[in-house]
């Protein structure tokens, strides 16, 4: 078996002098699928001055020491951190809103909002008694652990508070970039159709919640709520799934439930 | 397209191990990248040519290795391929599977030449 790629090929055998070298150039631009078994793995022969330095780092490594080190501050300071996604328009923001509202009176929340440009959820949130703070992410399509730690810093959350992490509207980036949170919240709306769990399954293996939004207007759009439900079970057993509308309030309380259980639990 | 995030991440990797070992010429940069990451090879390696362009690294090589999506059954134990997320065993249908892998994103090694 190749060391490098794991690859079974045999093709390549006769070919044991050093070890695997996966950058031989070969003449034939061969662009078929296994092409990188022919092109680099096999056979196995060294270049002169050639070598291999292995690595073996997660691509993504720095960005999650960063996310620890979020969670660790969040911890020290016993605030509950959430990482809300979804598509644009799903209804992330007035989620938040109505989350802020039903919590404030007892609760200091933060928002960090995350949008690749402009400041309008900002505004929005900022009318509310949470304090928010704004990180364009400009071409990127998502947040990363280290964007959040600078915005966590400047916003200076209190002890026992609430920080909602509203992430930038996308149903794939977000998913690989772990911010430090404790739980991931992925909003999809009954107007986007019940399918959306398994045609965008990596954000709903990695959330922990999944909140099923608008379904005031389950009359209005062919949406089978079961079947939803089925597709998030398919792809995430582990995932709870609550289903209300942000702008009338129902089913809000459920939501409100959780939250507060959670922030006992942690605060304990 | 995230891609050209992971791309940067990665030649930030490759610079970092080239300049440790005191070499020059990269030739290749081999990654593994799990099937179910969601990242596109053919996005990756363009991407990567974008993250490369005018550095030291751009005649370098990134080679992807895909690794296959593997998940695992706690009741039988089988080992099966998995239909993207959806893990349903083939042996005995609980849908209470784990994908053991196919989640990878790794660089593995870089191949330099000496200057
Ligand atoms: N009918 C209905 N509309 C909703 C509901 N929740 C949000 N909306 C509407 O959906 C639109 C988008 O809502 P936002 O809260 O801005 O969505 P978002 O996910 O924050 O959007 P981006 O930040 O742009 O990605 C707005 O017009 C909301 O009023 C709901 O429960 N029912
Ligand atoms: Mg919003
Ligand atoms: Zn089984």
């Amino acid at each position: 078996m190749c060391d490098t790629c794991g690859c079974n090929e045999i093709g390549g055998s006769g070919s044991s002098v050093g070890r695997p070298l996966h950058f031989i150039p070969t003449p034939e631009k061969d662009e078929q699928e296994h092409r990188h078994h022919y092109q680099h793995c096999h056979p196995h022969e060294q270049l002169k001055d050639q070598r291999e330095v292995m690595v073996t780092e997660n691509v993504l490594k720095h960005n999650n020491l960063v996310a620890q080190e979020n969670k660790r501050f969040f911890n020290d300071r016993n605030i509950l951190a959430l990482n809300i996604m979804g598509s644009p328009g799903s209804g992330k923001t007035t989620f938040i809103i109505q989350t802020i509202e039903a919590l404030i009176d007892k609760q200091k929340v933060y928002v960090i909002e995350g949008d690749q440009f402009g400041s309008l959820d900002t505004e929005r949130i900022d009318k509310t008694d949470a304090k928010v703070i704004q990180v364009n992410t400009g071409n990127g399509c998502h947040l990363d652990a280290m964007s959040v730690m600078t915005a966590v810093k400047e916003l200076n959350p209190a002890n026992n508070s609430l920080v909602i992490i509203e992430n930038v509207g996308n149903l794939v980036c977000p998913a690989l970039f772990d911010l430090g949170e404790h739980q991931r919240v992925v909003i999809f709306s009954v107007t986007e159709g019940d399918d959306k769990p398994i045609k965008y399954a990596p954000m709903f293996h990695e959330a922990s919640i999944c909140i099923i939004n608008k379904t005031d207007l389950l009359q209005l759009v062919p949406f089978d709520h079961l079947t939803a439900i089925n597709n998030l079970r398919k792809v995430n057993h582990h995932l709870r799934i609550i289903s209300l509308s942000a702008l009338q309030g129902s089913g809000m309380t459920e939501w409100i439930a959780y939250l507060k259980k959670s922030m006992n639990s942690l605060q304990s | 397209m995230h891609e050209l995030g992971i791309a940067i991440r990665i030649a930030d990797i490759a610079s970092r191990v080239a300049q440790r070992e005191g070499v020059i010429h990269v030739t290749g940069i081999n990654v593994q990248v799990g099937e179910l990451t969601g990242i596109v090879p053919d996005l990756l390696r363009f991407s990567f040519k974008i993250a490369a362009k005018d550095t030291f690294l751009e005649n370098s090589e990134l080679i992807v290795h895909t690794i296959p999506a593997i998940a695992t059954c706690p009741i039988c134990e089988l080992q099966f391929t998995p239909d993207g997320f959806l893990t349903i065993c083939p042996g005995c249908d609980t849908t209470e599977c784990s994908i053991i892998k196919g989640m990878e994103l790794n660089v593995v090694s870089i191949a330099v030449v000496e200057s």
